[in-house]
């Protein structure tokens, strides 16, 4: 029984969706972030982070394998019974949404402060929505091609930002380790939070054609994740100097002050407009994610009416009240515990769980 | 012996889809009823005996049989009917075990409908007293234009022929670049009153089945009066109406047609249309031209970059122009802006306002020279470059540097070479110029995010319109953005799904041998 036979992406666009719900605003706030926490040698941090990551998103590839034309709802109806799917289906939702409005409200709040300081923020949201709804509402085939062309017409980006060469100093890396390893082991945890969103692995594992190249996907995946967050991080301890690095925010748009291109005064607000395009990777495929899940809680097959439902509520809340970054920052660090049990300890234990199931019933069998 | 009896085929009966919807079809299966002087009346009763109607009553000399002929007389070829139909059967004096009429196609007839439905299509009968079938001759002769230079596609080096207004010529010019076994017609019916043939054309072991089962269910599933051109019909079936893209290519130009078919996609051609549909078409094949590939492939992968450059700018140019002078100054460098200001100074409209008037100036001029007959036409281009060029930047209404836009806009969009695509960049741009207007780059950006994210979800024939760049398939990449070398393009698209790849050998080989 194939449940999603219309809808299949490709390996190319699995990646990317995964990479590119990672990045979207990892990329802008990464390098500050490891910088405080881990010193010089943050980018090692960095490293060890994705290591773990991979690990525990191949475990949720494992876990996949065991229900290929299912999601991890399915999975959870067959081995749970039908009330544990739906209580996680319930999680899944509050979590996916609440990760999607993240990233809206972080982007609507970058826009507002550097492009559009006068508009009124629910304005913003709203013009961010449409092309959403416009991509989500015909299912993941769709978001795939989205995702995979996103970050294809973003190759620039590198590019750009290697216009500051002239501006590096390379002795700002060193010392690698001043506090010695300890801090660089013991942050680990904290990159984890930048790559929250693999968890899509569990939804999008089912539409994957070739699924023998999930575990391929998934170290791809974090790979180019790995890559940018590397680039970004090394190229912002080279450009700030050990002082403005602890007092300056979103250190990526503000080192675009130096370029200076003939034909355009500010890159910066350019970028800022043209990184919408991976700035929706945080959101869009999250909001597809969320009505999938009700729709699967609902037994419903058309995730559209839900999909407005939902798209139309964040506007009209957004109308009432719209965070500031202070709060948006706040309401990053409880997702980031949450999503450290959500994505990295969750599904590990079911792992578990499920591979012991599965042996003492065998043995059962046996004898 | 009748003379009828020597024809074994029956009239082939098209779908009958008239039912209940005239007088003379409630008669539909009415048969003849043998006697001459009752069917003649009761055929101008069904025809309303029109005046171009010809009844040419005779008696066969042979058998002496009382007859008449019908044909109405625009629509036949008449020196064929003197020469083939009624010189034998006055003339000659024995039958022998062939009909001495001589034309090429003849069918038995034995009801009303089947019978009047051949004379209004440009065939004669004959009714010959005590026969309860009619004869239908094939003599279809009206007027024709020969096959000449395309108008709206004109090539520098292909072909000097275009699709004409008779479906057999267009099967024919087709044929003519593609005598393979495989290449099959499908031919279909559309329209109550208009009866329209439609021919699907493909290559039957290259082409994809489904896509042959979806497009026959579309047309098959019509239900109009007529179709008068194939842009109705492309309307009709087309998967997305709302969207401003076209999803099925319309060309005027044979060798285009079957350039197509034989990478693997499907023409359709309409009767008493000029120009051909072809689908699945994705973005890119709009961009496409036949002197692509009759030039050398540096120049035309030149062409094939600046024309989607071309895209772009008329796309994003005027609404660039509204965000940066209404909303981001930040974004030009300062001797633009201070440029831009001393011109701008003296004007009292918003730039919104401005870049309005004057698009839908050039859009004026445009359609004013689509339409006018030519001497007339050239004078509209003068009064518009003068009204636009000179008089409205010196009475200080505009300024320069609108008119400069205006006019790189209006450049860009005319060298794209499909004029579907020109039309959704029109209106495209409007859309955009308005999100601009309302919230500057950030508003032009969005709008793209939205054309980007209904292109990608877009499809033809249930084929996705964005490949393939979404889903990005880099074999196809060969004859998009670049035209690759002729030896290079070994295989036919994927975006047009097919089932047979490879297209031609390695004609170029590797190494020094």
């Amino acid at each position: 029984m194939k449940k999603y036979a219309f809808n299949e992406i490709t390996t190319m666009q699995f990646i990317f969706i995964i990479s590119g719900i990672a990045i979207s605003y990892g990329f802008i706030e990464i390098p500050s972030v490891l910088y405080k926490k881990a010193g010089a040698g943050g980018w090692i941090t960095l490293i060890l982070g994705t290591l773990v990551t991979m690990a525990a998103n191949l475990a949720i590839v494992q876990l996949m394998k065991k229900m290929p034309d299912g999601t991890i709802l399915d999975l959870l109806a067959k081995y749970a019974g039908k009330w544990t799917a739906r209580v996680a289906a319930v999680a899944c939702t509050a979590y996916f949404l609440y990760f999607a409005y993240l990233g809206l409200v972080y982007s609507t709040r970058i826009i507002k402060a550097r492009v559009l300081q006068e508009t009124p923020g629910f304005l913003i949201v709203f013009m961010l929505l449409v092309p959403t709804y416009v991509i989500a509402r015909s299912g993941i085939r769709i978001v795939g091609r989205y995702a995979e062309l996103s970050m294809w017409l973003s190759v620039w980006i590198p590019f750009i930002f290697l216009l500051v060469w002239k501006h590096l100093h390379w002795l700002y890396l060193l010392p690698v380790l001043a506090d010695g390893w300890r801090p660089v082991v013991a942050e680990v945890p904290s990159t984890f939070y930048y790559f929250l969103g693999f968890f899509s692995t569990a939804f999008l594992y089912p539409f994957l054609i070739k699924k023998e190249k999930a575990v391929l996907g998934v170290l791809c995946a974090h790979m180019i994740t790995l890559l940018a967050y590397l680039f970004i991080t090394i190229l912002c301890f080279m450009f700030f100097s050990p002082h403005e690095m602890s007092t300056v925010n979103q250190l990526g748009i503000y080192m675009l002050k130096s370029v200076e291109l003939p034909f355009l005064e500010q890159v910066e607000g350019l970028f800022i407009v043209l990184y919408l395009f991976i700035f929706s990777l945080s959101w869009i495929p999250t909001y597809y994610l969320t009505a999938f899940c009700l729709s699967w809680l609902t037994g419903r097959a058309d995730h559209r009416p839900l999909m407005r439902i939902l798209l139309a509520g964040t506007v009209v809340f957004s109308y009432f009240y719209l965070p500031g970054f202070n709060t948006v920052y706040r309401l990053s660090d409880w997702q980031a515990k949450v999503g450290m049990g959500f994505e990295y300890a969750a599904p590990v234990v079911l792992l578990g769980w499920v591979l012991l199931r599965d042996a003492i019933r065998n043995r059962g069998h046996r004898s | 012996m009748g003379v009828l009896s020597l024809f074994g085929g029956r009239y082939k009966r098209g779908k009958n889809r008239n039912n209940g919807h005239s007088v003379a079809a409630a008669q539909a299966d009415e048969t003849l009823s043998g006697s001459l002087e009752s069917d003649l009346d009761r055929l101008c009763e069904l025809l309303a005996k029109p005046e171009d109607m010809n009844v040419r009553r005779l008696q066969i000399r042979a058998t002496g049989e009382h007859a008449a002929l019908i044909y109405i007389e625009g629509l036949v070829d008449a020196a064929e009917i003197h020469t083939n139909i009624l010189k034998p059967l006055l003339l000659e004096t024995e039958i022998g075990r062939q009909s001495p009429i001589s034309i090429g196609r003849v069918e038995k007839a034995g009801n009303w409908s089947d019978t009047t439905s051949a004379i209004l299509k440009g065939g004669s009968v004959l009714l010959v007293d005590g026969s309860r079938e009619a004869l239908v001759m094939g003599t279809q002769g009206w007027p024709q234009r020969d096959p000449t230079d395309p108008k709206m596609e004109t090539s520098l080096r292909g072909a000097q022929q275009g699709f004409v207004e008779t479906i057999q010529q267009n099967i024919a010019l087709i044929r003519r670049y593609l005598p393979n076994r495989e290449l099959t017609f499908k031919n279909l019916r559309v329209g109550r009153r208009g009866d329209t043939q439609v021919s699907i054309a493909y290559l039957a072991d290259v082409a994809n089945p489904d896509i042959l089962q979806e497009l026959t269910d579309r047309i098959g599933r019509l239900d109009v009066d007529l179709i008068i051109n194939t842009g109705e019909l492309a309307e009709l079936i087309e998967d997305n109406p709302y969207s401003p893209f076209p999803q099925l290519l319309v060309t005027e130009r044979p060798d285009a047609a079957v350039s197509h078919i034989a990478q693997g996609r499907f023409a359709v051609l309409v009767d008493r249309s000029p120009t051909v549909l072809v689908g699945p078409a994705s973005f890119v094949s709009f961009f496409q031209n036949i002197d692509d590939y009759s030039t050398r492939w540096s120049i035309a992968t030149f062409i094939r970059m600046l024309r989607f450059l071309a895209f772009f700018i008329s796309i994003i140019l005027p609404a660039f122009y509204i965000a940066v002078t209404s909303f981001n100054f930040e974004l030009i460098p300062l001797k633009l802006l201070l440029t831009i200001g001393t011109f701008r100074g003296s004007v009292p409209f918003s730039p919104f306002i401005e870049a309005v008037f004057m698009e839908l100036t050039l859009e004026m001029i445009r359609e004013a020279g689509v339409r006018l007959p030519a001497p007339i036409g050239q004078t509209v281009g003068i009064v518009g470059g003068i009204v636009i060029g000179q008089a409205i930047v010196q009475a200080g209404l505009i300024s320069n540097i609108m008119v400069i836009v205006v006019a790189f806009t209006a450049i860009a969009s005319f060298i794209l070479p499909n004029l579907d695509m020109v039309a959704a960049v029109r209106i495209i741009r409007f859309s955009l110029m308005i999100a601009a207007a309302m919230f500057g780059i950030f508003g032009l950006l969005v709008g793209l995010m939205i054309l980007v994210g209904h292109m990608i979800s877009l499809e033809s024939l249930g084929t996705p319109f964005g490949s393939p760049f979404a889903p990005m398939r880099f074999s196809d990449w060969r004859d998009t953005l670049v035209r690759s070398p002729m030896w290079k393009l070994t295989r036919r698209p994927l975006s047009a799904r097919v089932e047979q790849a490879d297209r031609q050998g390695a004609n170029r080989p590797k190494g020094d041998g």
